[in-house]
């Protein structure tokens, strides 16, 4: 199930970008800037759990790819390679900042809060984000990024897996945990998501 | 397509083109999934399950990033590509010899008078208090360039209206004694009441300080900086002047007071108190800004609301649109005014995606 309109619409406009920066094109650094900037400000945090640091990274990642536009390869798929990019550039960050490497990272992680438990507590009213805590909470941190991955920054299961520098099928079977145990949380609260469905709709 | 039988809910949940229908209104889709369900209608229960987790894991809690973040994170990328880019080969480079030398000459001329004319103007100008300030804070630049208003939410709950062509500086977080912004060109503030932290404006060469209220200030370089009050009660004083460093530190407010629709100009390096009369100051401000309503629908309030801060709010029109408010909230921040609001036709409201989204059950 590949190439659906919805994608290569995307994908073209991206094509544009990319090939327009390669020749030497600002603006096109800056429109790629306002497309995924959010997400993947988002998604530096939730690698790294500390704004600063992702936002940096960021910078990083955008200032090299002007700088190295050169050198930059044509056909490639733009949004994995930001990601990809950002990734790279904070494991290089956390691992400059925490010589004992990433294992003890993520020992450190567990001890702290997770992100999400603060962006939650800073959403003061928000009750629906409490309900989402919880079921969340039911999750790893694997399963957590590949969820997010999955469906706030669309991308696919061989791109998960490509980023994540895992199989194929791990992914998938990460994912249908995750699934399950999310909706075995949720026939608790499926009042709840009639609620959320009111909203939505 | 047959493989979709065998799926259970988390099978769907994870299939790109079963999430890109849920996510979108693509009518092939719709057609598609509405199709399929008519001829297997017995999994009606499992692609409903899958439905619900593909819109609960939309909503995780993701970290809350502003506007101003992103412009600021922008602006600093190609901040550092301009001093990490080599230097372009300059003009004269394919001109003759004596060709550069009358380029060069000239361009120190220009120079020579730009610096002089920057001098004059003290060190008020708004690139250097930012720079100044940025040693003290790590500040957040919001700029307006091409909307007519944008709404800039500081951390206090303050709301500052920027108008077009005008920029505002302020810090991530407020420090304990005082909240200090800066400003080039015009902006109308509501300010959140606190009166432990003052509220300081720098705007070229005058600071006005307030302890809540609502006033606009108009300061765009090489014209006349105005400040004028809409509610409550502010003090205008120059940066440089002697003023500037007793009112700093009190709580009390020095220099030129100025009240409710009162106005005070910047003239030949003195603050004086201008007449509503003698300045055809903002009237646009003056109508838009006020915000008295008695026993009006809350949809038509919201519509002023939209208009003066360029906002958007998602209500029900029908169920909580007509009821009836009566309210005073002029001079109150935007989050003080949906506060009320809400209050009043019990309903809430959150921000989400950069809209105000308004919910309730009606008055009724």
């Amino acid at each position: 199930m590949q190439g659906y309109p919805y994608d290569t619409e995307e994908a073209n406009e991206d094509r544009q970008r990319w090939t327009a920066l390669i020749g030497g094109d600002r603006n096109a650094l800056g429109a790629l800037f306002d497309a995924y900037a959010r997400q993947l400000l988002v998604y530096g945090y939730r690698i790294c759990g500390d704004k600063t640091m992702a936002r940096d990274a960021i910078q990083d990642v955008f200032v090299n790819l002007w700088l190295y536009r050169a050198s930059l390869a044509p056909e490639v798929r733009v949004k994995f390679y930001l990601y990809k990019s950002l990734r790279r550039a904070l494991l290089k960050q956390m691992a400059a900042t925490r010589p004992t490497g990433t294992d003890e990272w993520e020992n450190l992680a567990e001890a702290q809060p997770s992100p999400e438990a603060e962006w939650v507590v800073s959403e003061t009213e928000s009750q629906r984000s409490h309900r989402l805590l919880q079921s969340l909470s039911v999750l790893s941190d694997r399963e957590r990024e590949v969820i997010s991955l999955k469906y706030f920054s669309d991308l696919k299961i061989r791109e998960i897996a490509a980023l994540l520098e895992l199989r194929e099928q791990t992914v998938s079977n990460t994912l249908q945990n995750a699934l399950n145990k999310l909706r075995k949380h949720l026939v608790l609260g499926f009042l709840f998501c009639q609620v959320l469905f009111e909203k939505i709709f | 397509m047959s493989d979709y039988l065998t799926y259970e809910p988390e099978d769907f949940a994870s299939d790109d083109f079963f999430i890109h229908w849920v996510k979108s209104t693509d009518i092939a889709a719709e057609t598609f999934w509405q199709n399929w369900l008519e001829t297997y209608p017995f999994k009606r229960p499992a692609v409903e399950a899958a439905r619900q987790l593909a819109l609960i894991t939309q909503n995780l809690p993701e970290p809350h990033i502003t506007e101003a973040e992103l412009d600021a994170l922008k602006e600093s990328v190609f901040n550092e590509i301009d001093r990490a880019e080599p230097v372009r080969r300059p003009i004269w480079h394919y001109l003759p010899k004596w060709a550069a030398a009358a380029c060069i000459s000239a361009l120190l001329l220009a120079a020579g008078w730009f610096i002089t004319r920057e001098n004059r103007q003290a060190d008020a100008s708004y690139p250097q208090l930012v720079a100044r300030a940025a040693e003290k804070y790590d500040l957040i630049e919001v700029k307006n360039l091409t909307r007519a208003v944008r709404l800039v939410n500081l951390p206090d709950g303050s709301s500052v209206i920027l108008k077009k062509g005008s920029m505002l500086s302020y810090p991530t977080a407020f420090d304990k004694a005082s909240r200090e912004v800066y400003l080039t060109g015009e902006a109308f503030f509501e300010i959140a009441r606190n009166p432990e932290k003052p509220f300081f404006v720098h705007a070229n060469q005058i600071i006005t300080k307030v302890l809540g209220t609502s006033f606009n200030v108009h300061a765009y370089p090489h014209e006349q900086i105005r400040v004028s009050v809409k509610t409550g009660l502010v003090s205008v004083y120059k940066a440089s002047g002697d003023d500037a460093k007793a009112a700093q530190s009190g709580h009390s407010l020095k220099g030129l007071l100025l009240s409710a629709n009162q106005q005070a100009i910047y003239a030949g390096d003195r603050i004086v108190r201008a007449s509503a009369t003698q300045e055809a100051v903002s009237p646009v401000n003056e109508a838009v800004m006020t915000f008295e309503y008695e026993e009006r629908p809350v949809g038509e309030i919201f519509a002023e609301l939209e208009k003066a801060y360029g906002i958007t709010v998602v209500y029900d029109t029908t169920v909580i649109g007509k009821c009836p408010v009566t309210a005073s909230l002029t001079g109150e921040p935007l989050n003080e005014k949906l506060k009320l609001l809400c209050k009043a036709v019990r309903a809430s409201y959150e921000t989400v995606g950069g809209k105000i989204v308004v919910s309730g059950k009606g008055c009724e």
